[in-house]
Formats: C-alpha cells, sequence, structure tokens
C-alpha cells in the first residue's frame, strides 16, 4: 500500500465506488454526486481507472475542491476529495468566480 | 466593462489547443466562464486508460484534456455523461454521417441543445466553442454553424473566438458583454497561428493538435460499430462494448457470434477482464492470444472458435492444438486443427 498523502482521512463522510469505469465517467459520476455532499465533508471515490490520480486534481482545482490525496489498494485507488465550508460547487459546478 | 455587472459564459470545452485558446480570451476579457466537457463514450482516451497504455514512456496515464485545461485557467468544468441519450444520434442522424461514422452536424446540434439547457441553469448569457471557421468540413463552415445554431435554439448565442471576425456580429459582441476587437480572424486547417498565440496566451501543455479524439471518424471503428448494430440491438449494447470494439482482432463467426482476439499483452489483460460473463480462449501449450466470444456460441461454434485461436497461437503450424474455453466457473478443454492462413480475411471486421 502506498500512501499518496500526509493526511488523509480516516474514515470519509461519502464513498463513490467508480471501479471498472474509465475516464472520463469517474468524474461524471463525482460531479453528480458531489452536489449531495455537504460543506466540509469528504468523499471518497473507489477507482480502478489509474488515470484517476491526474483527473481528480485537476478537477478539484478548477472546481475550488481540496484534493486530500490518495491510497493504492491494489487494484485500487482510493481518492478523497473534500467540498470547502462555503459557497462552493452548487449545481455541480463551483461558483468561484473568474 | 469594469463596472458592470458580471457576464457568465458557458465554454464547450474538449481541452484541445483551439478550445483552449477560446477559453483564454473570453476569460481574459472578465468574462465569468464555466465549462461543459461532454462523455459520449466515442472518445479515444477511454479505451487508452482501459489498455493500460501510458501517454509517455515514463508511465503517466492519459490525462483528460478538458479537465487539464479547465485546472489551468482554473475554471469549473462539468463532466456530463451522455453516453445513453447519444445512441440515436449515431444511429440515425439527421444530417447523415461524414467520411466514416461520424454525424457530426447532429454531434454539435445535440451537445449545443444540451449546452443551452445548463447555460439557462446556471444563468449564463452565452456558449462559445473553440471552432474554426473552415477547419472541419461538416460542421465549420458558415451554412451548417447557421443550421447548428438554429436547431439547438442558441440563435446569435454561439460565440466562436477564433474566428468571430469573420463571422457575423453575435449577441454577446452586440450587447457589448465582449470586445469583437479583441477576438480573432482565424480560418482553415492549419494551426501554425494557434500554435504561436498559445505560447503567448500561456497556454500551457496542450494536446497536440492531431484531428480530435474521436473514434467515429475512424473507418476501422467505423466497420465494426456498423457490424454490431447488424447483428444487435443497439439499445442492448454495454458500455465496455464500445471500448472493446478498439481493441485487437475482431472476426465474425456467426450472424450471433463474433470473437475478439488479442493482439499484445496489454488487449489480452482487458480482454480478461470480461470472462465471467464470456466465453475467453486461451492456448496453455503455446504462448498465445486471448480469445474473447461476443454473443452465446453453440458447442461447433466453440469449437470452430478454438481453431481461431489455435491459428494466432505460437502452435499455428502444428497439427493440432490443446485450446482451454473458460467462462466463469466453467472450462472446457478442446483439441483442434489450427484454421489456415488465408481463410479468415473474409470474417475480418
Amino acid at each position: 500500500m502506498q500512501n499518496k498523502c500526509f493526511e488523509l482521512p480516516e474514515k470519509a463522510d461519502h464513498v463513490l465506488n467508480v471501479e471498472g469505469l474509465f475516464c472520463p465517467v469517474p468524474i461524471a459520476r463525482a460531479t453528480e454526486r458531489m452536489v449531495s455532499v455537504g460543506d466540509g465533508e469528504v468523499l471518497e471515490i473507489r477507482a480502478t481507472d489509474p488515470g484517476v490520480i491526474i483527473d481528480i486534481p485537476a478537477w478539484c482545482h478548477g472546481s475550488g475542491l481540496e484534493f486530500l490525496g490518495y491510497r493504492r489498494e491494489a487494484p485500487r485507488i482510493v481518492c478523497y476529495v473534500r467540498k470547502p465550508r462555503a459557497g462552493a460547487f452548487e449545481n455541480g459546478a463551483s461558483t468561484r468566480s473568474a | 466593462m469594469s463596472s458592470r455587472e458580471p457576464i457568465k459564459a458557458l465554454a464547450l470545452l474538449s481541452g484541445g489547443l483551439d478550445s483552449s485558446i477560446a477559453l483564454s480570451l473570453i476569460k481574459s476579457q472578465g468574462i465569468e466562464v464555466e465549462a461543459v466537457n461532454f462523455h459520449t463514450g466515442f472518445c479515444l482516451t477511454d479505451a487508452h486508460r482501459a489498455l493500460g497504455r501510458t501517454a509517455n514512456k515514463n508511465g503517466t496515464p492519459y490525462r483528460n484534456e478538458a479537465l487539464r485545461a479547465g485546472a489551468h485557467e482554473q475554471i469549473p468544468v462539468r463532466v456530463v455523461d451522455v453516453s445513453k441519450d447519444y445512441l440515436p444520434v449515431v444511429t440515425k442522424p439527421r444530417y447523415g454521417y461524414g467520411q466514416a461514422m461520424n454525424p457530426c452536424v447532429d454531434c454539435r446540434i445535440f451537445m449545443l441543445t444540451r449546452a443551452r439547457k445548463i447555460m439557462e441553469e446556471i444563468g449564463a448569457k452565452f456558449v462559445f466553442t473553440g471552432e474554426v471557421l473552415g477547419q472541419r468540413p461538416m460542421t465549420q463552415h458558415l451554412r451548417a454553424m447557421q443550421l447548428i445554431e438554429e436547431q439547438s435554439g442558441l440563435p446569435g448565442l454561439i460565440l466562436r473566438p477564433l474566428s468571430a471576425r469573420l463571422l457575423p456580429e453575435t449577441t454577446p459582441e452586440k450587447m457589448g458583454w465582449v470586445d469583437r476587437e479583441k477576438l480573432l480572424a482565424l480560418t482553415g486547417r492549419g494551426r501554425r497561428l494557434q500554435m504561436l498565440l498559445a505560447e503567448q496566451l500561456k497556454i500551457g501543455e496542450y494536446p497536440q493538435p492531431a484531428g480530435g479524439c474521436c473514434s467515429l471518424v475512424d473507418p476501422n471503428f467505423a466497420r465494426r460499430l456498423r457490424d454490431l448494430y447488424d447483428h444487435r440491438d443497439p439499445e442492448s449494447i454495454q458500455p465496455e462494448e464500445y471500448v472493446m470494439l478498439k481493441v485487437g482482432r475482431h472476426i465474425r463467426i456467426t450472424a450471433q457470434v463474433k470473437i475478439i482476439v488479442g493482439r499484445n499483452e496489454s488487449e489480452n489483460r482487458f480482454l480478461e477482464m470480461w470472462r465471467a460473463q464470456r466465453w475467453i480462449l486461451t492456448t496453455p501449450d503455446h504462448p498465445g492470444p486471448t480469445t474473447l466470444v461476443d454473443g452465446e456460441p453453440t458447442d461447433e461454434d466453440l469449437a470452430e472458435i478454438a481453431r481461431y485461436a489455435a491459428r494466432y497461437c505460437d502452435g499455428k503450424h502444428a497439427p493440432e492444438v490443446t485450446v482451454l474455453a473458460r467462462r466463469g466457473e466453467e472450462s472446457r478443454t478442446l483439441r483442434v486443427v489450427p484454421r489456415g492462413e488465408y481463410d479468415i480475411a473474409e470474417q475480418m471486421l
């Protein structure tokens, strides 16, 4: 097991399983799911597509979400994303202005 | 333009060179931008990922370019899976196909209609794209652009920043939401000017322009897709089957049964993933490919398929080859004479 973050949460508030799905479906599912994640809560995303370690940080960076890191549990990759406490991600996208 | 209420726009973003430039141009005019990227199920990246291919020798996975571009410009990208609703666009396009099975006009109408709904939902005033006049024959000429605008319910509301000064003025320009003079007048298929612009605008690591990433423009993929639609109810086709069309050699055995023969280790690994639901054939005594059976073969079919599996293994010149057929917990061992080299061509898809 390889830990790619210093402070991964021990328990997530929500879990999304996208194992067996490939780019960009995991992000599409995560986008849908994030709408129901509360402010400050953490979403755990379980995937097998190795590209999620690139896509999820990029998605978070553009959307104002906090990428907490990922852990490998071969063949699975488990990523953690936190929704910021105020304002972000209404209607599936950040409300941060340009 | 500084005292006005912020204007919001929706980008149709692939993350390629042109749409990345369009994004930068509009954002630099003080417009608040969100982007949408539609997953139709026919993008090449999913096949690269499924097969474990990497984008370079360092083992970096293929990235989603729309997300890359969004992260670079710090704008949110909404990835929307439209693969189920997209099916009629491919099977029954009103405006026909291009050279392969690419329904480009219908595809643009479909995507822009979806984009219009998102635009309304998020309170955006217009949609913009990276289209360039004269770059693609089906959709990027004036008549097609006008047709697409009308059919998608966005007349005057689709801005194409890279060619805007060559096109009729749009509502965002007329209203002063964007400054037409700061937009471009690019035309044609060349990308030299875009590459220079990308440097000036610090676009970052955009993908090399290579004609897009849609499998439907590939004649080989199109031939296999036609065959699939000819033999199956399109509604019954699972997402992984579209990925399978990009993998291995495809050989039709009967109207109900087709086989896929892996061409290398990564294709073999990919095909092995589906053995719970489908027959998989291998040759335990000889190095060779994995053969996946699509459909429900009879015992006779399975014996015949074993001859194909034997034909592609290292024992193809042996008088007989042992072939192991497995599906879930079920397993059969067959001794067969390999097929000859020249009697496969007609069945090859």
